[in-house]
């Protein structure tokens, strides 16, 4: 492998990498804070990016404006989903609120494809050369990719501190004890939701100039997405943001050698991490339902 | 503070419930079905079929009652899911249409009016696809099942041969080839299909080209793909690469094309790969800094949009590919009339279904020489095809497959277009001929000894007369 190549194979999984730690992030965020397993992540990821799609192709806005628009539209529509759904189904347990989203899940999913059909929404780059340098190639907007997931990482670990964000902690810690301290759980678990849609819709706004938006595009990161919470640590943040740039190179280094038996490689690297610490890399062995 | 809790949740469920319906009163721009007008049929989703009127039909599949019009059923199979479903749907329906119009189809002495009936199938769904034929066949006592998409045909076979039903369908197995079956002719085929290829590769090889890879999803139709189009490349003179392979629910293709770059081909073709997918993998092969000859295999337009808004005008500059438009190419004066239904009946125009609806051509083909709805006068006839059929997208014509000892003209060479992108804008090259289809696919799959055997025994296939690239001097 030439220095040139491995670097390219390296800046790929770091981009992919950004992404997956996200849609992660806010997927840990939701599970740790709710103890919800919110099957339709990837569809809020899927959402955001046509979002960003209709603000900034059809309706010709700055992209800015487009990013703000799908972490906010996501942000709403994750609040109007804990309102609507998760409320009234979170006192049933686990595996009733993981129906209801994988639910809920299926019907956005099916709402976009016939909205906008099996067709791609192109967002046009955003800057449309290609950086070359000592050999590799690199499109400008993954960089941008990596240094908005980067930021938004930074953006969610400065959140984790404020008031509501120690209190978004209290709860995943130990939701009972939190409430005793008078915490308002019901604010905190809205707010949760609003942060982990959010997240979901900057991923899929950040991604859509490179990898443009589809209606399927969701369901394979959201699986990568559950892969990085397992080996990051269920409800670790640290632990997400690590794990998401780990499989994001992993996948890369190995889909040169083994192409589409890359995810073999990945699921059978998660299965020796789990078995040698069951908490992944940063956190706690998984919650067993009902316990 | 409860009955404020439960205020907020109500308030919430509607908001949700408004998002949903906004969405949905918005949508449906690129499946939506429109029905023709003329095309009377009631529509409910009763046991997978569009429609449902239940009709006792006589042995002919065509009902009369005194005074009125006989009725020629027509059944297809389609995944109304898919685009090209849909969109074959529409052009069904446009056939009957200007049919109907006319006020029937005069075959023999009594003129019929078109029924078309639509059975939904699924994609790929063996149960779904073998209830939508025995609803079709069985219940609705359709006698000739005409164009398919997203059924399983080794499954509708089993159901039409023993009721003696006109398939006249497409398959990418040669399950529906064999010289068992009687009722079955694989109108829409792509075994005598390598012409495209075919012309492309001539063409990179005149501008430098000495060696492709190609890239393929990795399912079964990817790998056929990949063997089929590395044999063209190779009967033409290319050194084929070892094929790349990717998961079919790939959105990032990053790795992809680093490792196509990385074995530094000087083309890159890409088989059984579309639309969005499509888009990305080209977009990461300009990312990971690849120049090149790229066939993309099939670029309808919307495609070449997308494509071009994502990598810019200069990157698809020059690439040949293949197209089912036929706006701007056929200028006879019945698809000019088609053309011009379809504008003036659905408003946007779709080019998905052109190319899959050959079949309905030969149906009619068939049924206008025999003057006859007889199921077997109609299979004796398209067993023993000597011409060919205009399509929407230029000739068909059924040929034999003596490699599959089946003597009788049984499989198509579809009508195609290749084309260039110039100015970001498909440019139209040339069709290609059904000789060339025929003759190509022969030599990519090594097949020129058995078939030269079975034309010194039969005589040599005569063609529709179109400017063609090979002869039968080229297999010697």
């Amino acid at each position: 492998m030439t220095l040139q190549l491995f670097v390219q194979l390296l800046i790929n999984g770091l981009m992919i990498g950004g992404i997956y730690a996200l849609v992660a992030s806010g997927f840990t965020l939701i599970l740790g804070v709710l103890q919800v397993f919110n099957f339709a992540q990837g569809h809020f990821y899927m959402l955001g990016a046509f979002i960003a799609y209709a603000v900034a192709t059809v309706m010709g806005a700055p992209y800015i404006v487009a990013i703000i628009a799908s972490l906010a539209g996501m942000a709403v529509l994750g609040i109007l989903t804990y309102f609507s759904i998760i409320k009234w189904t979170l006192r049933s347990g686990f595996f009733h609120t993981m129906l209801v989203t994988v639910a809920f899940g299926t019907i956005i999913g099916q709402l976009a494809v016939l909205k906008f059909g099996y067709s791609t929404a192109v967002v046009a780059p955003l800057i449309e050369s290609t950086l070359q340098f000592g050999g590799i190639s690199l499109n400008p907007g993954k960089l941008i990719v990596m240094a908005g997931a980067i930021v938004v990482m930074v953006a969610l670990w400065w959140f984790l501190k404020t008031k509501i964000g120690v209190a978004m902690m209290a709860c995943a810690e130990n939701r009972e004890v939190a409430c005793l301290q008078g915490i308002n759980a019901e604010k905190v678990f809205w707010v949760t939701m609003a942060v982990g849609c959010g997240l979901c819709g900057i991923a899929g706004a950040l991604v859509a100039p490179v990898l443009s938006a589809s209606t399927n595009m969701g369901s394979q990161v959201f699986l990568k997405a559950m892969i990085v919470v397992m080996v990051g640590g269920t409800g670790s943040m640290s632990g997400a943001l690590l794990a998401a740039f780990v499989v994001g190179i992993v996948e890369s280094f190995a889909f040169q050698y083994v192409e589409s038996f890359a995810p073999l490689v990945i699921f059978a690297l998660v299965a020796l991490l789990l078995y040698f610490r069951p908490g992944g890399l940063l956190g706690k062995p998984l919650p067993i339902p009902g316990q | 503070m409860r009955a404020k809790q439960k205020t907020l949740g109500i308030v919430a469920c509607l908001l949700l419930a408004c998002l949903v319906v906004g969405i949905a009163a918005c949508g449906g721009s690129k499946t939506e079905t429109t029905t023709a007008p003329s095309v009377t049929e009631s529509t409910t989703g009763g046991g997978g079929a569009s429609e449902t009127t239940a009709t006792t039909a006589s042995s002919t599949a065509t009902s009369a009652t005194s005074g009125e019009q006989k009725e020629l059923k027509v059944g297809a199979l389609l995944s109304l899911d898919s685009i090209q479903g849909v969109e074959m749907k529409k052009w069904l329906e446009l056939f009957a249409k200007l049919y109907n119009d006319a006020g029937g189809w005069k075959i023999g002495d009594a003129t019929y009016k078109v029924r078309p009936m639509f059975y939904d199938t699924g994609v790929w769904d063996a149960t779904k696809s073998r209830a939508a034929v025995e609803k079709a066949v069985l219940q609705d006592k359709v006698k000739y099942l005409v164009c398919n998409w997203g059924d399983v045909p080794a499954e509708t076979v089993s159901v039409t041969e023993p009721n003696k039903v006109l398939w006249l369908g497409l398959d990418f197995t040669d399950d529906t080839v064999k010289p068992t079956l009687q009722y079955a002719i694989r109108a829409q085929g792509l075994f005598f299909a390598q012409g495209l290829f075919y012309y492309i590769c001539q063409d990179y090889i005149k501008q430098g080209a000495k060696s492709v890879l190609v890239v393929c999803p990795d399912t079964q139709q990817g790998h056929v793909g990949a063997q089929l189009v590395g044999a063209t490349a190779t009967t033409t003179g290319l050194k084929v690469l070892d094929p790349v392979f990717f998961s079919a629910d790939t959105t990032d293709f990053s790795p992809i094309a680093t490792k196509i770059a990385s074995q530094k081909p000087d083309a890159v073709f890409f088989s059984y790969v579309a639309g969005a997918s499509l888009v990305n993998a080209i977009g990461a092969l300009k990312d990971a800094g690849w120049k090149g000859f790229i066939l993309p295999g099939e670029l309808d337009g919307e495609t070449l949009k997308n494509l071009v808004a994502r990598v810019g005008k200069e990157y698809t500059e020059g690439m040949e590919t293949g197209s089912y438009d036929p706006r701007n190419v056929e200028k006879d004066e019945r698809t000019v009339k088609y053309i011009e239904t379809y504008q003036q009946l659905y408003g946007d125009w779709h080019s998905e279904g052109c190319f899959w609806v050959g079949p309905w051509f030969i149906f009619e083909d068939a049924v206008n020489a025999t003057q006859s709805t007889d199921v077997d006068t109609l299979v004796a006839y398209l067993k023993d095809s000597k011409h060919g059929v205009k399509t929407l997208t230029g000739y068909s014509q059924l040929f034999a497959r003596p490699d599959l000892e089946n003597y009788k003209t049984v499989d198509s060479a579809p009508g195609h277009y290749i084309g260039v992108v110039r100015d970001g804008k498909f440019e139209y090259l040339s069709t290609i001929a059904c000789k060339d289809q025929y003759l190509s696919s022969i030599l990519v799959y090594g097949l020129k000894d058995v078939y030269q055997k079975y034309w010194d025994q039969y005589g040599y296939p005569t063609f529709p007369d179109q400017p063609a690239r090979l002869d039968f001097s080229d297999l010697k």
